[in-house]
C-alpha cells in the first residue's frame, strides 16, 4: 500500500507542475488551452531527445524553451489572425503531433533505458547517503517548490498582476494602459514552458517518451485543479491557491491509485477524469437550477 | 488641452444598418474644464468618449490631447494620459484582485518585475482613506465583495490616481443608488478639483449637468448642436435647456429618465 501511495506521491507531483501550467493559463488567465496535450508531449519529445544525446541538465531548459514556442504561437493565432482561442489551441495541438513525431526522428517512441536523466544524475549523486531511496520524490519535489515559489513570486508583480486583470476582467484592460494581447501571450509563454516542463519530467520518470505521454492531460490536470478548487476560497492569499492546486493534484492520484486497487482497469482512468471534470464545472450551474426548482414548488404549493 | 476638429465615424459602412455615430463634430476643453455632455439614446455620447478613448479609430478628423496627435494612437497608449469611468460599475475594476492589487496595477509606476512594498501600500492606504468609505481597513479583501459605490469610488481612485490629462465620465453614478451616487459624484467633484484634471461627464440629469459642469454640451445624431458656457449664462434652468433643444431640434430632448434625473 504504501508503495502504490509513494508512485501516487511520485506521479501526483509529476501532474502537478501541468496543473500549475494551467492555474495559470486557466484559473488566472481565463483562458482554456487546448494545446496542453500536445505541449505536454513536446516537452517530453524534446527533453527526451536532448538526454538521449547526452544533455541531461540542458534537456530541462530545452522542453521549456519549446513549451514557451508553443505557447506564444497558440497566442499569435488568436492576436495576429484572429482566431478563436479554442480553436487556437486545437490547431496548434494537431500541429504538434507531427511536430513531436519529427523530433523524435520519425519514431512514435524514444527510450531513455540506458540514458542520463536528471534522475539518473540524482541518483548518482545520492548513491551513498540515506537519502539514495528518495532519488525521484527529492528531484520531483524540487521542481515543484522552485515552480510554486516561482508563480507565487510572478503572480505579484506588476507584469503578474497585469496577467491576473486580463483574466478577471477583460472590460476594465480594454480601458486601461494594460496591452491584453501582451499579457496574453506573456503568459501563454510561462504556462507552455511550465506544461513541457512536466511532460520531460514524466518522460525522464519513466524512461521513456512516446506520442501519447500527453494525450488526456489537460483534463487529468483540470480535475487536479478543479479538486484543488475546494479547498480555498475566493480571498485566501495566492500562495494558498498554489498549494492547494498541488494537493489537488495529489489527491487525484490517490483516487486513481485506490481505484486500482478496486480492481478498476488502468484505462479507466481518462473516463474518471472527464467525470470529475464534467460535474466540478457543471456543479455550480446544477445547484443554481437546484435551488430554482426548489423555489419554483414551493411557491407552487401555495396556490 | 483637448481638441477635437471634425470627425466621424460610421459604424457598419456599405451595409443597411450603416449608422453615422459621430457627424464631423469637433469640440475643444481648456485647461481645468468640467464639460458635461447631455443628449438623448443614441446621440453619440458614449461613441465620442469611445473615439477620445482610442477603441476605435475614426474615419475622419483628427484628436489632439495636449499638443499630441492622438488620432491613430493605441487604446492602452493613450490611457496613460486619459482616465475612463463607465455606468457599470463592474467594468472598472478586477473583481478576482484585492483592493491594493487593483490600486497598484493602477497607480504603481515601477518595473514589470516590481512588487507592491511597504511604502506603496502606505501611500495607497492614504488614498483609499481619502475616500471616506472605510476601504483602507480592507485592503486585501477581493473587490468582488464590494458594494457597487464602493467599486466605483475604487474604480475612480484607480482612474485618477496617476493624475491623467482628461477624464471621461460615462454616467458613472447611474447604476448606483441615490445615496452612493450622491457619495461618489462628491468624491468626483473633489478628486477632480484637487488634481486639476480637466474632465468630460456624460449624465442624464440635467440638474447635475448644470451644478458640475461650467460648459454644458448638448448633442442629437452625432452633433454637437449647443454649447452653453456658464460663465457667460448665468441663469441656465434645466427648463431652459429643454425649450433652447426643442426650438433647435424642433423635437423633445427629454425622456422621462431624463425628466425624473435618473
Amino acid at each position: 500500500m504504501s508503495g502504490i501511495l509513494f508512485t501516487a506521491l511520485e506521479l501526483g507531483l509529476i501532474n502537478a507542475i501541468c496543473v500549475l501550467a494551467l492555474f495559470l493559463s486557466y484559473q488566472m488567465l481565463n483562458i482554456c488551452d487546448l494545446s496542453t496535450d500536445g505541449c505536454f508531449t513536446f516537452g517530453a519529445c524534446v527533453g527526451a531527445v536532448t538526454a538521449l544525446s547526452g544533455h541531461p541538465y540542458l534537456s530541462i531548459p530545452a522542453a521549456m524553451l519549446a513549451g514557451a514556442l508553443s505557447g506564444i504561437t497558440v497566442s499569435f493565432l488568436q492576436w495576429k489572425m484572429g482566431i478563436d482561442s479554442l480553436l487556437a489551441g486545437i490547431i496548434v495541438n494537431t500541429a504538434l503531433y507531427s511536430i513531436n513525431i519529427a523530433v523524435m526522428g520519425n519514431a512514435s517512441l524514444v527510450n531513455l533505458n540506458k540514458a542520463e536523466t536528471v534522475f539518473t544524475l540524482f541518483r548518482d549523486a545520492l548513491r551513498n547517503s540515506f537519502l539514495s531511496s528518495y532519488y525521484r520524490i527529492i528531484v520531483i519535489l524540487l521542481f515543484v517548490t522552485v515552480i510554486v515559489l516561482f508563480l507565487n513570486w510572478f503572480l505579484k508583480t506588476k507584469l503578474g498582476l497585469a496577467i491576473r486583470a486580463t483574466g478577471s476582467n477583460r472590460i476594465m484592460v480594454a480601458s486601461s494602459s494594460v496591452d491584453a494581447d501582451k499579457m496574453t501571450m506573456i503568459a501563454l509563454a510561462v504556462s507552455g514552458s511550465i506544461c513541457a516542463l512536466s511532460g520531460c519530467l514524466l518522460a525522464q520518470y519513466q524512461k521513456s517518451a512516446n506520442i501519447d505521454i500527453g494525450s488526456g492531460i489537460l483534463t487529468i490536470a483540470l480535475a487536479s485543479l478543479l479538486i484543488g478548487r475546494i479547498f480555498y476560497r475566493h480571498d485566501s492569499s495566492m500562495v494558498i491557491k498554489i498549494c492547494a492546486s498541488v494537493f489537488g493534484s495529489f489527491i487525484f492520484r490517490i483516487i486513481y491509485a485506490l481505484s486500482l486497487r478496486l480492481n478498476m482497469p488502468a484505462f479507466m482512468l481518462k473516463l474518471i477524469s472527464s467525470l470529475i471534470v464534467a460535474l466540478a464545472i457543471s456543479f455550480p450551474y446544477l445547484y443554481r437550477k437546484y435551488q430554482e426548482n426548489r423555489h419554483m414548488r414551493k411557491e407552487e404549493g401555495r396556490c | 488641452m483637448l481638441k477635437i476638429e471634425r470627425i466621424s465615424k460610421t459604424f457598419d459602412p456599405n451595409s443597411i444598418n450603416a449608422k453615422k455615430a459621430l457627424d464631423d463634430l469637433s469640440l475643444n476643453a481648456q485647461d481645468g474644464d468640467f464639460i458635461t455632455i447631455i443628449g438623448a439614446n443614441g446621440a453619440g455620447k458614449s461613441t465620442l468618449f469611445n473615439a477620445i478613448g482610442g477603441s476605435f479609430f475614426v474615419d475622419s478628423g483628427r484628436i489632439v490631447l495636449d499638443d499630441q496627435d492622438i488620432t491613430y494612437v493605441k487604446s492602452n497608449l493613450r490611457a496613460k494620459k486619459i482616465g475612463h469611468l463607465f455606468q457599470d460599475p463592474l467594468s472598472s475594476t478586477a473583481p478576482d484582485m484585492s483592493i491594493i492589487e487593483n490600486l497598484a496595477l493602477a497607480g504603481m509606476n515601477k518595473g514589470l518585475f516590481s512588487r507592491i512594498s511597504t511604502n506603496d501600500r502606505t501611500y495607497f492606504q492614504q488614498k483609499l482613506k481619502e475616500l471616506g468609505m472605510d476601504l483602507e481597513q480592507r485592503m486585501d479583501t477581493p473587490v468582488r465583495l464590494l458594494s457597487g459605490g464602493q467599486r466605483q469610488a475604487l474604480g475612480l481612485l484607480m482612474a485618477t490616481v496617476n493624475k491623467p490629462q482628461l477624464l471621461l465620465l460615462d454616467e458613472h453614478t447611474a447604476a448606483l443608488d441615490p445615496g452612493s451616487a450622491e457619495k461618489v459624484m462628491e468624491l468626483t467633484s473633489r478628486v477632480v478639483e484637487e488634481n486639476h484634471i480637466t474632465c468630460l461627464m456624460i449624465t442624464h440629469d440635467m440638474k447635475k449637468a448644470i451644478e458640475y459642469g461650467n460648459k454644458i454640451v448638448m448633442m442629437d445624431q452625432g452633433k454637437i448642436i449647443q454649447t452653453i458656457d456658464k460663465n457667460r449664462q448665468k441663469d441656465i434652468t434645466v427648463e431652459n435647456l429643454i425649450r433652447s433643444f426643442r426650438t433647435n431640434q424642433g423635437k423633445d430632448l427629454v425622456n422621462d429618465r431624463m425628466l425624473l434625473g435618473l
